[in-house]
């Protein structure tokens, strides 16, 4: 009875969350596969801790949740949480920013601003992890500045910076697969 | 402002957090700067970029599920440290069906019980007549010398009828208690049957049958008017239910 009414109550506010929380934990551990073990413990952790959630924002409730399942599940896998992705793992055959492989994927070559879809992926998986998530909930999730912040556990201030920074790295990679790609 | 602040402050400017007072100071500096100029228009294009290669991961569908099992399964977790709670809980509308079911059950084999003693009570009291000598207190065949005799006799007035000409005559009345109840008893015969017909006011006895039998006697029940009767006697059940009939006007003579 109760616990019926508990679980419809928790579902309403958190399933609409769900993509938001997949999305997050994709970008983070690298992989589709393990981003559902993630959620699925997110989600898990969330409910148990429902009786805390103080009817604030949900939405940055479960992703500074399905952040944490993520960053326990990358040192539970002793993923370097430090730097991006190691270029060893994500080898030359896979890396859609070198050259050959960025023929590959857009047949028409990039021009412009015109970034494939797939280069910009690969470039925010590139990304050091404290820029990653920072590019993920500002232009993939559109979380404000002070959602963020609540995520991150850090101030507003630093949320801009951070987001600063990261746009320029990004920037940066993306600028160097055209560099190449004009080559 | 300075360029290096502004740098940063262009992202603000184009995540749109920044107050208005700010937005006029970002927006005056671009004028005069083509170099913060440049970087917002290149972090404009960057976040058109993203947003038009629609790289944002939608959870499958099969998670959803599986996110949903999980939790409805978690939902256990606290029954169970609470088990033996949770089998009462659930068995507790099952145990209250049950007992009710038992107390309906004795409700009426306690009606069944009482009925038994009431309908043992009307043979007794039939035999009893029979066997003492107290089966007529009035012997008479004129129901106009019996029917006066019960008043001031009983609280109520029961109709005497004198079925002679049916085959029924009546030998008398007297007295009797029928299940602690005071009644009227009439006495008829039919042949060599002797047939009590007992009447009390309805809602003193309580013997709901209409007919049954008792060690071999057959005993008939009907209510009229707010007296309740009951013809005992070891008469076959034809004759007796003729009888009744008789009293009730119903019947032709045989």
């Amino acid at each position: 009875m109760f616990g019926k009414s508990k679980r419809r109550q928790f579902e309403t506010l958190f399933q609409p969350h769900l993509d938001a929380a997949y999305n997050l934990a994709r970008y983070l551990c690298g992989n589709a596969y393990d981003a559902e073990d993630i959620v699925q413990d997110a989600y898990l952790r969330a409910y148990r801790a429902f009786d805390e959630y103080n009817d604030s924002n949900s939405r940055a409730w479960i992703l500074t949740i399905t952040r944490n399942a993520s960053f326990s599940w990358m040192r539970k896998h002793r993923m370097n949480l430090d730097v991006s992705f190691d270029e060893d793992s994500h080898g030359a055959e896979n890396d859609v920013l070198s050259p050959d492989a960025a023929k590959y994927e857009t047949p028409e070559g990039i021009a412009g601003s015109e970034f494939n879809q797939q280069l910009v992926r690969r470039a925010i998986e590139l990304l050091p992890i404290e820029f990653r998530e920072v590019t993920v909930l500002r232009e993939l999730e559109d979380l404000s500045y002070r959602e963020i912040g609540i995520v991150l556990g850090i101030p507003k201030g630093t949320v801009m910076s951070r987001l600063a920074r990261a746009r320029k790295r990004l920037q940066e990679l993306l600028a160097n697969v055209n560099e190449q790609e004009r080559q | 402002m300075k360029c290096d602040k502004v740098q940063v402050a262009l992202n603000a400017y184009v995540d749109k957090e920044l107050s208005s007072v700010q937005v006029q100071e970002i927006e005056a500096h671009l004028h005069s700067c083509a170099n913060c100029g440049d970087s917002y228009r290149e972090l404009t294009q960057l976040k058109a970029a993203i947003k038009s290669s629609n790289i944002r991961d939608s959870a499958p569908t099969h998670l959803r599920k599986r996110v949903s099992d999980t939790i409805r399964e978690h939902k256990q977790e606290p029954h169970r440290r609470f088990g033996n709670l949770t089998w009462l809980a659930y068995s507790f509308p099952a145990l209250v069906l049950g007992m009710a079911i038992g107390w309906a059950a004795v409700s009426h084999l306690n009606a069944l019980q009482i009925q038994d003693i009431q309908t043992q009570s009307l043979v007794s009291a039939h035999v009893r007549s029979l066997m003492a000598d107290h089966l007529i207190d009035i012997a008479s065949s004129d129901s106009h010398t019996v029917k006066p005799w019960f008043h001031g006799r009983l609280d109520f007035s029961p109709p005497v009828e004198d079925l002679t000409q049916y085959g029924y005559p009546l030998l008398g009345g007297r007295l009797d208690y029928v299940a602690e109840q005071l009644a009227a008893a009439l006495v008829y015969r039919h042949r060599q049957h002797k047939i009590n017909l007992f009447i009390s006011p309805k809602s003193r006895i309580t013997i709901k049958k209409d007919s049954t039998e008792y060690n071999g006697y057959n005993i008939i029940h009907w209510d009229d008017g707010h007296l309740s009767y009951w013809a005992v006697s070891d008469l076959n059940r034809t004759d007796l239910e003729h009888f009744k009939e008789l009293l009730n006007g119903k019947a032709s003579p045989e």
